[in-house]
């Protein structure tokens, strides 16, 4: 049937919706066939109109050719597109480098991508401030601050204690922090 | 005893920033430049589309988020509720900015092509485009960096007619018919409003929005207001 194959491409994304899957070489290769059978089809088809040797009924064959190729190369370019959204996700998520598991899911194309899409997030960073100074990191501060402050009384000698932004303070028997 | 404490924002700003305001920036209390920045975020965030940019006032908050910084360092860890304070505040401006730029990245990101091409109609009518330089090159890259992969993994290999793509025309556009909630700054008037009582398309009420008012109305009645100031989205 005509665009199935495009639309296993599209099956493929949506059945693993929260990881990047394997890039499926094989199966965008078979798309390009399928797009330049149709193609080859179309054009010898024209021809055959052109040239009067079949009825004028042949041209909404033409037309619905057409419609497939249209039809693969957009599910094709959704699959490429989706991929980078995850892509992106990930770089926002965790980070400029790739681990090794995710790398072998991706073609070299994608490879090429997210380095070319951290660098030009770093170029943005590094340009905001007065005169390029420091520079801004977007990746952190990705929710509103909240910590609660608690008046503690220790009831027990524990020494120093450290808290997530590296206060220290030291806790003896019975005294009011 | 358990307490989320909060200090008052003019204190706190003003503590933290004493004696290292620039001269230049004289006209243009701290508060106040928070006060934009809130109004910008909240502003962004609501809108459906790209409004144009404070990079003003990004600018200014980022100067003084580095004085504020180096004030806190220098303070020291006797008092150290109040550096917790202060430092939360520091922290949740911060924020503020981030959560500013990024939503506007987000944006561009969705639709970069496009909104190139609308600052680029905007500079030939003489307007101020949407997006700053540092975000018109980003906006570039980015859609560069698209072609390219498309190219790559597709295009390239289909038959010469086939690979045409325009991105600008393939980009979302958003969404102004989408209603929201709005505030009007000044009296506004001339704020045109699909009538009800019409069913044709395009028939529309001039109504005046009063000084301290709040509607919800479609996006697209107060998309101007929005972009001179004198409304507010909430």
């Amino acid at each position: 049937m005509l665009g199935e194959q495009a639309l296993n491409l599209i099956k493929e994304l949506e059945r693993n919706p929260d990881i990047i899957p394997p890039y499926n070489d094989d199966l965008m290769k078979r798309c390009i066939e399928e797009i330049k059978t149709l193609y080859q089809q179309n054009i010898n088809s024209l021809a055959e109109l052109n040239a009067g040797r079949v009825g004028a009924e042949h041209a909404s064959l033409l037309q619905a050719r057409h419609a497939a190729i249209e039809r693969t190369k957009r599910c094709m370019l959704a699959y490429i597109y989706h991929r980078q959204q995850r892509l992106k996700r990930y770089r926002w998520d965790y980070g400029g480098v790739l681990p090794s598991t995710i790398k072998v899911c991706l073609c070299e194309a994608e490879v090429r991508w997210f380095h070319e899409y951290c660098k030009n997030l770093a170029d943005f960073q590094s340009g905001l401030g007065e005169s390029g100074s420091c520079g801004v990191d977007l990746t952190v501060n990705m929710e509103p601050p909240k910590s609660l402050f608690v008046q503690v009384m220790c009831v027990k000698d524990y020494d120093e204690f450290e808290t997530s932004d590296g206060t220290r303070y030291l806790l003896k028997k019975n005294s009011l922090v | 005893m358990a307490s989320t404490s909060e200090d008052p924002l003019s204190l706190g700003l003003d503590s933290l920033i004493d004696g290292e305001a620039d001269d230049d920036v004289d006209a243009v209390t701290p508060a106040d430049v928070l006060q934009q920045l809130t109004e910008a975020w909240q502003n962004e965030g609501a809108a459906p589309e790209l409004l144009p940019h404070r990079f003003d006032v990004v600018d200014s908050v980022l100067s003084q988020i580095e004085g504020m910084d180096e004030n806190l360092r220098m303070y020291g860890r006797n008092k150290s509720l109040k550096h917790d304070i202060h430092k939360m505040e520091l922290d949740r401006i911060i924020y503020l900015n981030n959560s500013y730029l990024r939503r506007r990245l987000d944006k561009i990101e969705n639709s970069a092509a496009l909104l190139l091409e609308q600052d680029e109609r905007r500079r030939r009518d003489g307007l101020e485009p949407k997006m700053s330089s540092n975000e018109q090159r980003y906006a570039e890259k980015y859609t560069q960096l698209q072609e390219d992969s498309f190219k790559r993994c597709v295009l390239d290999q289909l038959p010469v007619s086939l690979q045409k793509l325009e991105l600008a025309r393939l980009a979302p556009i958003a969404n102004t018919d989408e209603l929201v909630f709005a505030e009007a700054l000044e009296t506004c008037h001339g704020v045109s409003v699909p009538d009800p009582r019409d069913d044709g398309p395009g028939f529309e009420q001039i109504v005046v929005l009063e000084k301290e008012s709040r509607t919800l109305i479609p996006y697209k009645s107060v998309q101007s207001f929005v972009y001179s100031g004198d409304m507010r989205l909430l």
